[in-house]
């Protein structure tokens, strides 16, 4: 089924459906998160965070084609201010068990701490940029969305998208600028 | 710059049991939610009421400590009380939860303004919901507040009850923390002490059958001592919220 008809489901209360679609794009949510946060920990939350909101907001939300866009207009308000976004969820977090590290093989581990290095050395590029900047950037590096799809995203014109994508890519050069395009 | 890595880096897969840990947590809440609407996972734990209406932040990078005036004894408000009063008032009937249908309603009744330093906490009560607000000259903020649609229930003979024990706890960098302890009082309640697990002694302010403490720390409340008009202990309470 695709993304709409499941969605269509969603609307009537369709838990089932919803989880559906959770599996279809909770990797793609996830690595949104970790890549603004840093912290894996805090990403696998955020990434419940996301998608509690979404069903919060099911009434009033129209998917056409695939529910990412959206998706990812949650994941960025969640991440802007995710201590905010977790404590109004804690009830529901505090549900989910904990990962039990004894259960962690060591390559796993290290997979994730790895991850996380990466990701802060990013992070500490990133943030020579405007947030404006920034989340164009980074939306257009780290989704598969279009220019259109990041304007809706984020609330601005196509043209702003266009012109704060040049400036951040002028900012961020060598190997960032290659990855971006 | 030459040393960094691609602006995408990375990222493993997620375990698909923890995806379906997730999913199923998910789930569960989810379908909890026609039994329990979504304010009752706020108000029992008013901090997040709170979170979910906080909005400015006090502290900036080059404000190293936003509450460097703090003291555990309230003094007199100052001429600033005013502006910040109507600051708050404004704040409050403003924040995201005002319109909501199953969000209590929101509380006008201006009941405690409390002064540590140049740090004004006010209190606003109303028949269903209490919200603080703390600001200086800095800025303003929300602090800790509770409340339910179904009202509040009369005080009766009791000298005390707790209303919300909120906490503001910013990441590293991005704030403060903060706790703020607002509570019911009866009338022969002149004074009361907040004991914190960091051995702080907070004197509250008492008002209109109301008490509001804080402190800038995470320090939890362990119990609150009640004093009449004569400096008599009548009472020690728990802070937990029952």
């Amino acid at each position: 089924m695709t993304d709409e008809e499941l969605w269509g489901q969603v609307r009537a209360g369709d838990g089932e459906a919803f989880g559906q679609l959770f599996e279809r794009h909770a990797q793609a949510v996830f690595a949104y998160c970790l890549r603004r946060t840093g912290a894996w920990s805090v990403a696998e939350d955020l990434l419940s965070v996301v998608f509690l909101e979404t069903w919060r907001k099911r009434a009033s939300v129209v998917v056409e084609g695939s529910l990412l866009p959206w998706l990812y207009t949650v994941a960025l308000g969640v991440t802007r201010n995710h201590q905010r976004a977790r404590t109004r969820y804690e009830a529901a977090l505090g549900r989910v068990p904990p990962h039990d590290a004894d259960d962690d093989h060591a390559d796993d581990v290290a997979r994730r701490v790895d991850a996380e290095t990466r990701t802060r050395a990013v992070i500490a590029e990133l943030e020579k940029l405007s947030a404006g900047d920034r989340e164009v950037l980074e939306m257009s590096a780290w989704s598969d969305l279009s220019q259109a799809q990041i304007a809706q995203v984020l609330g601005i014109p196509v043209g702003t998208v266009k012109s704060r994508l040049a400036r951040a890519q002028h900012t961020v050069r060598g190997a960032f600028v290659e990855e971006a395009l | 710059m030459s040393n960094t890595p691609g602006v995408t880096p990375e990222i493993p897969q997620l375990d698909p049991m923890r995806v379906q840990v997730r999913k199923h947590a998910m789930l569960n809440a989810i379908e909890e939610e026609p039994r329990r609407r979504w304010w009752r996972i706020a108000v029992p734990a008013s901090v997040l009421a709170a979170a979910v209406v906080a909005t400015t932040v006090l502290w900036t990078p080059t404000n190293p400590s936003a509450y460097a005036s703090w003291t555990a004894e309230p003094r007199a408000p100052g001429p600033g009380a005013d502006s910040v009063v109507e600051k708050c008032r404004k704040l409050i009937a403003e924040s995201p939860t005002a319109d909501m249908p199953d969000w209590p309603e929101t509380p006008t009744d201006l009941t405690i303004v409390d002064q540590r330093g140049d740090l004004t906490m006010v209190l606003f009560t109303g028949p269903e919901s209490e919200q603080s607000c703390l600001g200086s000259p800095k800025g303003i903020e929300m602090a800790g507040g509770g409340g339910s649609p179904n009202g509040r229930p009369p005080l009766g003979s009791a000298r005390f009850r707790m209303g919300s024990l909120g906490t503001s706890d910013p990441d590293p960098g991005q704030g403060e923390p903060r706790r703020t302890l607002v509570a019911e009082v009866g009338a022969e309640v002149a004074k009361a002490r907040v004991s914190t697990d960091d051995g702080k002694q907070v004197t509250a302010t008492v008002d209109n059958g109301w008490m509001v403490a804080w402190w800038p720390t995470k320090a939890k409340a362990i119990s609150v001592t009640l004093y009449n008009s004569a400096g008599e202990v009548i009472g020690t309470e728990s802070a937990e919220i029952k």
